[in-house]
């Protein structure tokens, strides 16, 4: 069994110094902060810090050692085995044939030592039983590893040296037809900043119209006249709006120039394989019959001004988990794209996950807001109604008051329902779905549109969900469960005609 | 495809469930009364903290006492050689449909109530969700997951000759 490559240790040793270093720093902060301490209290306190330091990173630096005696892999004629792990030791066995997904991945530090984490993923259904192989080596005996388990996993024979390669790029930066140049990163950025405008804009004049429905009963001093009142309002709004929009700024700019930093999609044999990443480099190799659905979502900004994001479904790889072995974060396959330019983006990379025209139309609006008015008026009318009644019971306050807050609450209820209606008659125009051959297309979502896309073979259930009342007007919603690891393996389409469950129905048990 | 109804042993069981729970919120309720009591607590104060405890608490009653029944009617399953379909709920009526092939592996579970009732409950895992049938006697769950067993293996093997 060959043991992990020395760098592991040596870019352990800088991560671990750092890390120390920033755990003693957040430990002490507040010391060296403190006003009343004095210098002798400090050089007192110095030693003491230096200790939990060392001890700190002794603890790591003899983590790994041990880390590193423990661990090792091995490839057979059949299969990939490993071992690691310090306090649980993990022996991982996984067969070439059931491989499904090979993800590289560099931070900064195992950059400068010349280092890269491979994983092997198994894809189980279940993540927390995964037969996972993780290897630390050398880039280029990475590099050379990923590309024998690539043609291990496609042959179970493995291919000569000289074997021709077979990388054809289908997007990349310097591609014509899809590229994430600067210019549409700029673009994504100020979608983004404008998107958290508009939500802050939208909160703030709520509030700015509950607090003047307010202001008008109780006349009470402290919002000051409305002159004052409107100019304060209006103040804090654009304070709010630039506060975050910078906030938005910052987080894009990382987003989009540092995470997606040489984005490029590229097919080798029958892997589909997207690297992206500028301090953290990510390779994610996985064959075209591990996808399980494509989705492409809009925020409503998005929408509006016609932009999209193209995400993947991809078996082995899990979303947003906490495991830092684990491969993680995948999904996006085109960051930002024209909502016209899909359907010519997916027949280069992926033609059998084309969006289909939607073939359904939702029957009722009232059917979206029904059960919300229902539940939501009941709740907003008991709350009001306690509120009020503990107020004038106990005479905690004069009438006016308590006729300010009933105003506050029941406009707060009704701008909750006006949002709400926004929501239901966006869900309304969007659900729909197109069954077209073994690929079904479902359209849903509110404010965020999501379509997604997906073959009738990976639709493992079939919901369909009525009311009494919805049953004699003939219509239903259908949750359709897709075959993914991810948590959101459902897709809801609300309100439509009885009949589609028949045919989806006949296309699961064919 | 015939949907057989659950056994009246299940409402039964139902109700025990349904019983237990009546109790607990009974006695939350008389503690939360005796704290009011033993404690210095104005009549008006009082009065407000009771209505708006009590009335929940007297509609979840009434709520938890007839739920079972209307469960119990509303509820239907059944299978055949190529799905499982299951039906419930009360207000929202779902029916579920599992294609057999898309099974990949089955489970019978059994609380201390539910095993001196003779009663188990059978969840069917697919690669994506997993489907619960609540509440079987044991020998419907024991027939159930042998026949769906049996119905999956025959099913691969028609998709195999199928693919060929």
């Amino acid at each position: 069994m060959k043991r992990f490559d020395k760098g592991y240790i040596f870019s352990g040793l800088l991560t671990d110094f750092l890390g120390s270093l920033a755990a003693v720093f957040l430990l002490f902060i507040d010391f060296f902060l403190e006003e009343e301490s004095t210098p002798s209290d400090m050089t007192s306190v110095l030693p003491f810090t230096v200790a939990v330091f060392g001890a700190l990173y002794l603890l790591l630096t003899g983590y790994r050692i041990l880390y590193y005696r423990a661990s090792g892999y091995e490839l057979t004629d059949k299969e990939i085995k490993c071992n690691r792990g310090v306090l649980f030791r993990k022996r991982s066995v996984l067969d070439y044939n059931r491989i499904h997904a090979i993800n590289k991945k560099q931070n900064l530090i195992q950059r400068i030592f010349g280092i890269a984490v491979l994983t092997v993923d198994s894809g189980s259904a279940n993540t927390s039983h995964q037969a996972e192989i993780t290897v630390i080596e050398r880039e280029a005996v990475v590099d050379s590893l990923l590309d024998r388990l690539n043609s291990l996993k496609a042959g179970g024979i493995e291919a000569k040296a000289e074997k021709e390669k077979k990388e054809k790029l289908l997007l990349s930066e310097g591609d014509d037809l899809y590229s994430f140049t600067s210019g549409k990163k700029v673009l994504y950025t100020l979608i983004n900043i404008i998107s958290t405008a508009f939500l802050t804009l939208t909160l703030a004049v709520f509030a700015i119209a509950v607090l003047s429905a307010c202001k008008g009963v109780v006349r009470l001093g402290f919002l000051g006249s409305w002159g004052e009142y409107f100019i304060y309002a209006v103040l804090i709004t654009v304070g709010a709006t630039l506060l975050f929009s910078l906030f938005s700024l910052i987080g894009s700019i990382i987003h989009s120039f540092v995470g997606y930093y040489g984005f490029t999609v590229a097919r080798r044999d029958n892997n589909l394989c997207i690297s992206y990443g500028l301090f953290e480099k990510h390779t994610n190799t996985f064959s075209y019959d591990r996808i399980k659905a494509v989705k492409i979502t809009q925020g409503l900004v998005q929408r509006f001004l016609g932009f999209a994001t193209i995400r993947l479904e991809v078996i082995g790889y899990t979303v947003g988990g906490g495991d830092e072995n684990k491969n993680t974060g995948i999904g996006v396959l085109i960051p930002f794209c024209r909502y016209c330019e899909i359907g010519e983006i997916l027949d280069r990379v992926l033609p059998d996950y084309k969006p289909d025209e939607k073939q359904t139309c939702s029957v009722s609006l009232f059917s979206f807001m029904s059960w919300f008015l229902l539940i939501f008026g009941i709740c907003a009318i008991a709350s009001l109604a306690v509120v009020v009644a503990i107020m004038a019971v106990l005479r905690l306050a004069p009438p006016s008051v308590i006729l300010a807050v009933s105003i506050a609450l029941a406009s707060l209820a009704l701008a909750v329902v006006a949002l709400k209606f926004v929501s239901a008659s966006l869900s309304y125009r969007t659900s729909g779905i197109a069954v077209e051959g073994d690929r079904i297309t479902a359209y849903s979502g509110g404010f965020t549109r999501s379509i997604t896309v997906f073959k009738a073979k990976n639709l493992v259930a079939v919901e369909d969900v009525t009311t009494p009342l919805r049953k004699k007007r003939g219509i239903s919603s259908v949750i359709m469960h897709l075959k993914t690891n991810a948590q959101s393996n459902e897709v809801k389409i609300h309100i439509q005609k009885d009949t589609l469950p028949d045919r989806l129905d006949k296309m699961l048990t064919l | 495809m015939k949907m057989n109804m659950l056994d009246k042993k299940v409402l039964k069981y139902w109700y025990l469930r349904a019983a237990f729970f009546a109790l607990s919120i009974i006695i939350v309720e008389a503690t939360v009364t005796a704290v009011l009591l033993l404690g210095e607590v104005s009549a008006d104060l009082m009065a407000v903290i009771l209505v708006c405890s009590a009335v929940p608490a007297l509609l979840l009653l009434c709520f938890i006492l007839v739920f079972p029944s209307l469960r119990y009617k509303a509820y239907s399953w059944g299978y055949d050689e190529k799905r499982v379909i299951v039906r419930y709920g009360v207000v929202f009526r779902r029916r579920v449909l599992i294609p057999v092939c898309q099974i990949q592996d089955l489970h019978r579970t059994q609380g201390p109530i539910m095993m001196m009732m003779g009663l188990s409950g059978v969840t069917v895992s697919t690669a994506g969700s997993n489907f619960n049938i609540s509440t079987l006697t044991t020998e419907e769950a024991d027939r159930l997951i042998d026949a769906l067993e049996e119905n999956l293996e025959v099913r691969v093997e028609e998709l195999k000759n199928e693919e060929i």
